[in-house]
């Protein structure tokens, strides 16, 4: 309780609020300046200013293994929604069990997702009773076997099934620090909350209650943020391992390899503000990559050498790359990765690359005109369906095309546009 | 989030600034500064970004006999501001008659955690404020500058930015009793 004699000053120093975050502004910023044809010499004579974007777009990036990765912020509200050309209006009837799908959102039916399988063929269409509101995204889990809201505030995470029916939830509803994210096996929740200012982590099955939770002793100090920082970066109950990353601009960055069964922490790792650009781990929490930030853009100086790859077992380096590339996801198999090979950000067309982890090589190279909006990984496979947008749309659901590019190198687009589901 | 080393970090740069030197630098301060500022989540977005938008435009036009680069920021935020919350307080009215105020956007996980009983008083009170009184108690506590610093910000002496910052704290502090 706040009384008469307490020093006001240095509650309001220490007031959670809910901040904008500096990286998305960051990249919005730069990204419109560019758009109202500013030339770079006007920004201090330094072309490279734009990478700044990507940045502030790394720390948007949500990782998790086999879930899906959005990449996009909230877009800038001065440009209008394109129109998306549907491939098809069609309905596909109920998709398939036992098959892995990619979703997407069908523009001209609220509520209506389309489901392709990972050669690129339509198998399937869910209808939610009731469309989403325009602020949440439907989060599919890697195998397309369940759906999971997005957070928002005041609106409890919502769930379904393969089908898009409602699943119960007895869990999250009551609990509003509760953040959960689908396992690596697409049949589990893990999740992340806080106790009594303690993290605790769990897993679960949709709509039951968490088998056990167990306290993760994190230094309390990055929750004083009131910033959204701490998230699963992958979580693989059939391997007792999750990887747990801190990653917030202009902060130093930080993983915790955490066991399951009783919260222990098995490695913990920090890194000066200025050194990464993100942490990325492998949907089995295997191999942990830590981008340097010259992958972000960032020209202060004091960027990692090189964006490594390191065993989460014994911290031992598995691969060195260009400090340029920037890891977005590992593919299922650990046989290859999606890397960025330019920043990110906004409003500015992706370079993208495959790379195998065996040899270091290119698998695969784009530097194609789309910004990268969102990715999946194929489970069981090396594969990654890339949700690309056009720079210019930036509307909460962009018009997306959907390319799945093959650990081998090749690629096939599955037809039509959708939104961003 | 001292803004004098800031100051002195840039100007020890050849100038003209980068922009993205110059964002990497000042944007959490201004959010920081925003959130505390702005009565929503997405009010604050928008000062946000329109102020460091409006900056980066005019970053080339910044002429640094003239004063300090971070003194030269802050009018803008400050002016970028006060024009939001005077559309804010007529969008306020509205949606209270309405009685459809509803913030969408995600609450930190963190924010909900920590005392999350009195900080929300301390804010609803702090929201609760006029629009001057949370631009000068945000400057000062969420950006975190010096009292010289705020006076530039709102173009008035050092001395009195500080009694203008403790009316501010007065007011809150009285706005806490009666809503305890």
């Amino acid at each position: 309780m706040i009384r008469p004699t307490d020093n006001l000053e240095e509650l309001l120093r220490e007031l959670p609020l809910d901040e904008p975050r500096p990286d998305a502004i960051t990249a919005r910023v730069l990204a419109e300046a560019r758009r109202s044809a500013i030339e770079p010499s006007e920004l201090g004579g330094r072309p490279q200013w734009l990478a700044v974007a990507a940045a502030a777009l790394i720390g948007l990036l949500v990782v998790a293994g086999l879930m899906s990765t959005r990449l996009a912020g909230r877009g800038v509200p001065a440009h209008p929604r394109t129109t998306p050309t549907p491939g098809t209006e069609v309905d596909y009837g109920a998709p398939p069990a036992g098959v892995a799908l990619i979703y997407v959102s069908d523009p001209n039916h609220p509520g209506w997702y389309n489901a392709f399988d990972w050669t690129g063929q339509p198998r399937g269409t869910i209808k939610l009773a009731t469309p989403l509101d325009d602020h949440l995204y439907l989060l599919q889990a890697p195998d397309g076997s369940g759906f999971m809201t997005s957070e928002a505030k005041a609106t409890p995470q919502q769930l379904f099934d393969r089908l898009g029916a409602p699943l119960a939830d007895g869990f999250s509803e009551s609990d509003p620090s509760l953040r959960q994210v689908w396992a690596d096996d697409g049949k589990h929740l893990c999740t992340l909350d806080l106790n009594s200012g303690s993290w605790r982590v769990g897993f679960r099955n949709p709509g039951a209650a968490p088998t056990e939770l167990h306290s993760v002793a994190i230094d309390p100090s990055v929750v004083q943020s009131g910033i959204i920082a701490l998230a699963f970066s992958s979580c693989t109950p059939s391997r007792d391992r999750a990887v747990l990353v801190y990653n917030y601009f202009g902060r130093p960055s930080q993983f915790w390899v955490v066991r399951l069964s009783d919260g222990a922490i098995l490695s913990h790792q920090t890194f000066d503000a200025k050194v990464l650009g993100d942490i990325v781990a492998s949907p089995d929490s295997t191999l942990i990559a830590e981008s340097s930030a010259a992958s972000s853009g960032s020209l202060l100086g004091g960027a990692a050498p090189s964006t490594a790859i390191i065993r989460a077992s014994d911290g031992g380096a598995d691969l060195s790359l260009d400090p340029s590339f920037g890891v977005i996801a590992f593919g299922q198999d650990d046989s290859v990765v999606l890397v960025n090979t330019s920043p990110l950000a906004s409003g500015v067309p992706t370079r993208l690359a495959l790379i195998s982890l065996q040899t270091g090589s290119v698998i695969w190279r784009s530097n194609g005109r789309d910004e990268l909006t969102a990715a999946l990984v194929q489970p069981g496979g090396g594969a990654f369906a890339l949700f690309l947008q056009d720079v210019h749309d930036s509307t909460l659901h962009p018009s997306v095309r959907v390319l799945i590019v093959r650990a081998d190198g090749t690629s096939v687009a599955v037809p039509g546009t959708y939104q961003q589901p | 989030m001292s803004t004098a080393a800031t100051d002195a970090d840039l100007l020890g740069q050849t100038l003209p600034v980068t922009a993205e030197r110059f964002c990497e630098q000042y944007a959490p301060a201004v959010c920081r500064f925003a959130a505390m500022a702005a009565r929503s989540p997405s009010e604050a977005e928008d000062i946000a970004q329109e102020a460091m938008l409006h900056a980066v435009r005019r970053l080339n036009k910044f002429d640094p006999i003239r004063g300090e680069i971070g003194a030269w920021l802050w009018r803008i935020v400050a002016n970028v501001a006060r024009d939001h919350q005077r559309a804010e307080r007529r969008r306020f009215a509205l949606w209270t008659r309405l009685s459809r105020v509803r913030e969408a956007t995600a609450e930190s996980i963190e924010s909900i955690a920590i005392d999350h009983i009195d900080n929300q008083r301390l804010l609803a009170s702090l929201r609760g404020l006029e629009p001057r009184d949370r631009t000068l108690l945000a400057l000062r506590f969420g950006a975190d500058l010096d009292l010289r610093a705020v006076g530039q910000a709102l173009g008035m002496s050092d001395a009195a930015a500080g009694r203008a910052v403790l009316r501010a704290l007065d007011k809150l502090r009285s706005h806490l009793e009666v809503n305890p």
